[in-house]
């Protein structure tokens, strides 16, 4: 039975995970957070540190992890994977052989115009929910997240912002 | 078979050496695939690419589905997406199987705590580059939608169902106005200005081609000032009207090309 809900959730963030990573997080978040219980926010903050710092989508990362730590199993991860994934390839397959039709279709090009404030605001939603107490422990949490927030405003590589803010945790807790 | 093994090994390299999504996964593929193995044309990658971050799921895979199968059919596909998705599912689940015993260690749990902020700052910091450019409305509406999430806790599935509900409407009442195709759309709006390497190069090989099409990057004053001369050309072959607007625009919203 949960092998059947792990398919069905991560079928419906496969499916509906317009936007790529980030604008996936939400749903994600919705999906294994709030409806299923399946991980608290905390730890999905800490899987994307980890996502940010393995190679991977977070998407997959998260199926993957997820997969595991709700069945104990690798099968739990297997499955999570694979329905995360599904959507995308049946999707992009009929994509890629009508490509050239869909890229001038007019209703392709609306509703997607008219998703992408959307996506953005399912970015937001992701960030909001993960400022909560549990992630903004003091003030000390605040001044990690304005200087990170600084330097990726300036482009500075995220695997080394990780890393540092990893190390900002060993100073000050 | 053999095929199929190269494209899997390809991919596996692809998806050990993407961190942090899709578009840190471009420049990797641009070597590996384009330049390297020349299984795909660079232009007809680019217009895939549009369609990848069209269409649902994360953005790599999509890109990977694309890619195997314009070189070997259904079965190109996947040994695509398993090389991209192998690497990064054998480490998630190393560190799942032992991250529990890990995170009562002292250490480990404080640097988790100096972690988490930085994450929420991640996350943040490209909502700034994404929402330039876009009307007042729709940001509100992104705000709203985003409040209404977090806060109430409804599914961002209705959003983003009622946003394409929206759109369709808007695109069949709607006589004029709408890019010419997908591509344009995407300029507008998603940090689609990806630089690649050697983008001077594809120019002028498109000029010696004789087909002039801007490039999604647009970020060189020379660069600039050839595709503005180009336009008037452009626009008598058939459409592309936003080369001269798309070409002012400023590099800064490249993402992950530098990774």
């Amino acid at each position: 039975m949960i092998y059947l809900h792990l398919f069905l959730s991560y079928l419906k963030i496969g499916f509906f995970g317009f936007g790529g990573g980030y604008a996936m997080l939400s749903l994600i978040q919705n999906e294994i957070v709030v409806q299923r219980g399946w991980l608290t926010n905390e730890q999905l903050a800490d899987i994307i540190a980890i996502s940010q710092i393995t190679p991977g989508p977070i998407a997959i990362n998260s199926a993957t992890y997820v997969g595991y730590s709700v069945t104990g199993t690798v099968w739990g991860s297997v499955i999570a994977t694979f329905s995360v994934c599904l959507p995308a390839l049946t999707i992009m397959l009929l994509a890629t052989k009508f490509y050239l039709k869909l890229r001038s279709n007019k209703y392709l090009i609306g509703a997607m115009s008219f998703m992408r404030p959307m996506m953005i605001g399912m970015i937001l939603a992701a960030a909001l929910m993960l400022l909560n107490p549990a992630t903004f422990i003091d003030f000390k949490s605040w001044i990690i997240f304005a200087g990170v927030f600084i330097a990726a405003v300036r482009k500075v590589n995220p695997i080394l912002l990780i890393f540092l803010s990893a190390c900002m945790g060993l100073l000050l807790y | 078979m053999k095929k199929y093994l190269s494209i899997f090994w390809s991919f596996i390299k692809i998806g050990t050496f993407t961190f942090g999504g899709g578009y840190a996964m471009i420049p990797i593929i641009e070597r590996e695939i384009i330049d390297k193995k020349k299984w795909i044309a660079k232009d007809e990658f680019l217009d895939l690419l549009t369609l990848a971050q069209a269409a649902p799921g994360p953005i790599s895979l999509n890109t990977s589905v694309f890619v195997g199968y314009r070189v070997a059919g259904y079965w190109g596909a996947i040994a695509a997406i398993l090389g991209v998705i192998i690497p990064s599912f054998v480490i998630i689940l190393a560190i799942a199987v032992y991250l529990d015993d890990f995170r009562s260690n002292r250490y480990v749990n404080a640097a988790f705590k100096g972690m988490r902020p930085a994450v929420v700052a991640l996350i943040t910091t490209p909502i700034i580059g994404l929402v330039r450019g876009m009307g007042v409305w729709k940001i509100l509406a992104a705000i709203a939608a985003a409040f209404i999430v977090s806060l109430l806790g409804v599914s961002p599935i209705y959003f983003i169902i009622a946003g394409a509900v929206v759109g369709l409407l808007y695109a069949h009442f709607n006589k004029k106005g709408l890019p010419p195709n997908l591509s344009e759309e995407a300029a507008e709006e998603l940090p689609m200005q990806i630089e690649l390497q050697d983008s001077a190069d594809i120019e002028a090989e498109r000029e010696a081609l004789g087909t002039i099409r801007p490039t999604r990057v647009g970020n060189r004053k020379n660069e600039t000032a050839r595709v503005k001369s180009a336009t008037g050309e452009a626009e008598k072959s058939g459409g592309r009207q936003t080369a001269g607007r798309r070409s002012h625009r400023k590099p800064d919203k490249k993402r992950g090309g530098g990774v």
